[in-house]
């Protein structure tokens, strides 16, 4: 029985209590439940066009969000997403991400972005040509990624917009 | 370090873990800090290593006593019933021994 193995022996030990403090540090997050406030709208369509053999629409959407109660001890970061949805006769379910953001941390969490653009190039477009007139759906994702423990992952709908009766290229 | 203080030392330096690791999650939990958690921990950890692992004084205050030996040195192999081959062995060894000394 000499230094080493007592070190061993105390080495191992504290990663055991160390993993049950983490078990203890998810069950923790089971008790927590945050209320962010999130809206998001469709406040104007900048153009419809039919490009390519596709429909594609360029909307603005408004995103208000403070996600600031989603951020508790066993917090890292939190992944963003702005969808839109529709569907179609020929797609059952398209869903494109218009908008995401990684939040670092709470101060980074209260979101005004009254003119959200489509962050990425052609993101509202459709197999065909069905947008004109097409109800959508946005939902605002966000994925809640912690310390320790598994990553939960929540949504809120915002639905009954619609896309322009017609193209409109401008 | 003699056996009581093996059973003192391990006794230590857990309970000195576990009360780190349940004052630690206590205080982050209350504090809303990861990290504060982990410090108590790791600090924790570190008085434990201190305490449990370097062969303290107090570890050896119960030295193993030997019994005193039964019979002494010259009388060994004499009239004890117990052992059989080993001090034969030996016996048949040491003839060879003197054998080879008359040479």
């Amino acid at each position: 029985m000499t230094h080493l193995h007592r070190l061993n022996s105390l080495a191992t030990f504290t990663g055991t209590v160390l993993a049950v403090v983490c078990l203890a540090v998810t069950a923790t997050d089971f008790v927590h439940s945050g209320e962010p406030l999130v809206t998001c709208e469709h406040v104007s369509t900048e153009g419809l066009q039919k490009e390519f053999g596709h429909d594609r629409a360029y909307v603005v959407l408004n995103l208000t969000a403070d996600l600031r109660s989603e951020f508790v001890w066993n917090t890292k970061q939190l992944f963003v997403f702005v969808n839109v949805l529709f569907e179609t006769p020929t797609n059952a379910a398209s869903e494109m991400v218009a908008w995401s953001s990684i939040v670092k941390d709470k101060e980074h969490a209260v979101m005004t972005l009254p003119a959200l653009r489509p962050q990425y190039p052609y993101a509202i477009t459709d197999q065909g040509f069905n947008l004109r007139g097409r109800h959508f759906n946005i939902t605002v994702a966000w994925n809640v990624m912690p310390k320790v423990g598994a990553l939960s992952k929540r949504v809120r709908t915002f639905a009954g917009f619609r896309m322009p009766a017609d193209y409109d290229n401008r | 370090m003699d056996f009581e203080g093996q059973k003192l030392a391990e006794a230590l330096s857990m309970a000195i873990v576990v009360v780190a690791a349940v004052l630690g999650f206590l205080y982050g939990y209350v504090r809303q800090d990861f990290a504060a958690m982990m410090w108590v921990f790791a600090s924790g950890t570190a008085v434990a290593a201190l305490v449990g692992v370097p062969d303290w004084p107090m570890y050896n205050k119960h030295p193993v006593r030997f019994l005193p030996p039964k019979a002494k040195e010259g009388q060994r192999g004499g009239g004890s019933s117990g052992k059989g081959g080993g001090s034969g062995k030996r016996k048949k060894a040491a003839s060879w021994s003197t054998l080879w000394g008359m040479f």
